[in-house]
């Protein structure tokens, strides 16, 4: 039940990530555009197209790199014969555990770092920092989601592997 | 311990133990910030720096741009073209393969984009022709590392946005060595087709000819506009990107109608996800090349290492073997974030000049993705040819063995390399 209703609200956040994965990556391309064409053909230099497209690369990197940890793109290296079942599926467990740690200080530390943002201000736009840096709590809480259902497919093929070597 | 060698071999236990290697990276600097009792803060502050560059957005617009080449039917009329123009020779379709490379190279700048395009392409037509998989891979895999050599290449992006090296400058520097790249992998396989009766295509008529020329041209403008916009000054290389993926995509939706308005989400959102595993692994080899430089890493290495030996012949195939073998399990992105320090270090201290360094790293860094366990194209054309990647692996070597020539004919004439950048942008060059 509540790994149904986990995996349903997980379908939800990749969904809106990747919908706000395209609107973002659509408003750099075109900001980075207007700022070549107001350069060159208006002579009239824009400063903030330089900090919206960062802003928006950030975010979608953010958001992009959670969806990845839910389809397991993260790229491994692959030392062991794909043959080794038991192995590999104990390995799987223990790298999904494993990662759990660098998501929570992507949550916590980055909490705080977002606080300090709102004194910090950036050049062109003059908004705080703050809203650059949430991007990383933020994917660091998608990031746990998405690795509790991982983990709990992990943790049910490594039941499959020793059952299966068995029978 | 020293905290170098925790850092070291934390992470290398790490991704062995099948840690993605991104978070092996976050994991075994936090370790070490641990060890060191510095702050956490570290950590995510790190990650935000390593990606908070404008230049760096060029990697997601090339990456882009080769999905899109291949989606909207682009790579089908450069093949077209190719073998109008090359596909009567002796082995025909392994030229063929070659050559689209090296036009596709000058419109992508992912190596992964190339071998996925070309190969469904043509690994079918070849198996079809007769000539045999182990070397129909092989020759997919090895002729798409001309993706990042050739311009303009995300590798060369990343090394020129984190060394502070003219990425203009890095992108010229790569036409030579690519074409003479290109160039042998064609001698070679003229050479297997002779020895083994590979076929070749029917000669084409004047017609058919400047037919398939005129239906690639649009597409080949292309690299004009990049490099063009670049030399000139008119733009920086992400605003070149950014330009080259509007027009490709004007192309492609309103000249040719290739390309469905609803497919276009569709794309972009695997782009996403695509280019975020890339910089995710660069914002967390941030962290790392940040504790490298903070424990003076660089210097130590530089003044050891100049120790044994002076010579700027001496580090430069130091650097080779080096790069060989970590491009063996590191993506090339992250072994320049997390090595450059170290390796400009190097360059500094034998007085090498940045450019000529800098293409010799992407040179070699790019044979790592013909390399098992982690070679990328290698990956992706044996699994379009379904065959065994150390197979595969072996019909690559002698392409190998070729590249790792034209990289030492490099190192001993600089000006190979470099006259093309010293031509057009001297004052980078200084």
């Amino acid at each position: 039940m509540f790994l149904t209703c986990m995996s349903r609200l997980n379908d939800y956040i990749e969904k809106v990530f990747l919908g706000l994965g395209v609107v973002l990556l659509s408003t750099f391309i075109v900001a980075v555009f207007l700022q070549v064409i107001a350069r060159n053909y208006l002579h009239l230099p824009l400063m903030w197209t330089d900090e919206v497209a960062v802003i928006s690369f950030i975010w979608s990197v953010f958001l992009g790199s959670a969806v990845a940890v839910r389809r397991k793109r993260h790229y491994t290296v692959e030392l062991f014969p794909p043959n080794w079942i038991r192995t590999n599926a104990l390995l799987n467990v223990g790298s999904d555990v494993a990662c759990f740690l660098l998501m929570y200080v992507m949550v916590h530390y980055g909490w705080s770092f977002t606080w300090m943002g709102f004194s910090r201000f950036s050049t062109a736009l003059g908004i705080p920092k703050a809203y650059f840096f949430f991007s990383i709590p933020v994917s660091g809480l998608a990031m746990i989601l998405f690795g509790i259902e991982v983990l709990q497919k992990d943790l049910r093929s490594v039941g499959k592997a020793f059952r299966g070597e068995r029978a | 311990m020293n905290p170098l060698v925790l850092l070291m071999g934390s992470f290398f236990l790490m991704i062995a133990l099948k840690i993605p290697v991104a978070f092996a990276l976050g994991l075994s600097s936090l370790l070490t910030i641990q060890y060191l009792d510095l702050s956490l803060f570290s950590i995510v502050n790190q990650m935000y720096a390593s990606i908070d560059s404008f230049p760096l957005l060029a990697v997601p617009f090339f990456l882009l741009l080769g999905n899109l080449m291949n989606e909207g039917g682009v790579t089908d009329r450069l093949v077209k073209l190719s073998d109008a123009l090359i596909g009567h020779i002796r082995g025909g379709l392994g030229h063929v393969n070659v050559l689209v490379s090296m036009l596709f190279a000058g419109l992508s700048g992912s190596a992964a984009a190339d071998t996925a395009g070309i190969g469904a392409m043509l690994i079918p037509a070849m198996k079809k022709a007769g000539y045999d998989m182990p070397y129909t891979v092989a020759v997919t895999a090895a002729s798409s590392t001309l993706g990042v050599i050739i311009p303009p290449s995300i590798m060369m992006v990343v090394y020129g946005a984190v060394g502070q090296v003219s990425i203009g400058a890095l992108f010229l520097s790569g036409f030579i060595p690519g074409i003479l790249i290109g160039l042998s992998q064609m001698a070679y396989t003229y050479y297997l087709a002779i020895k083994r009766g590979y076929p070749a295509n029917p000669r084409k008529s004047l017609k058919e000819m400047v037919q398939a020329t005129q239906k690639a041209i649009p597409p080949l403008i292309l690299p004009l506009i990049i490099l063009g916009g670049i030399t000139s000054g008119l733009f920086t290389a992400t605003e070149a990107a950014a330009v080259a993926v509007v027009y490709g995509l004007v192309l492609m939706m309103l000249v040719y109608r290739s390309l469905p308005l609803r497919q276009v989400p569709v794309i972009f959102a695997e782009a996403v996800v695509g280019y975020s595993l890339a910089m995710f692994a660069v914002a967390c080899a941030g962290i790392m090349g940040w504790l490298i430089a903070y424990l003076n890493a660089p210097k130590l290495i530089a003044g050891y290492i100049m120790g044994i030996t002076q010579s700027p012949l001496g580090i430069f195939l130091l650097i080779v073997v080096f790069l060989l073998i970590v491009g063996t399990f590191l993506s090339p992105i992250t072994a320049i974030i997390i090595f450059l320090p170290i390796i400009q270090g190097l360059g500094n201290a034998a007085g090498i000049h940045p450019i000529h360094l800098g293409i010799t790293v992407v040179l070699t860094l790019s044979i790592g993705m013909i390399t098992p366990p982690y070679g990328i194209c290698l990956l992706i054309a044996s699994q379009i040819g379904e065959i065994p990647a150390p197979r595969a692996f072996i019909a690559t070597l002698p392409m190998i063995g070729l590249a790792l020539g034209i990289i030492l004919v490099g190192i001993l004439i600089p000006d190979l390399f470099l006259f093309l950048p010293k031509l057009l942008l001297p004052n980078l060059m200084k």
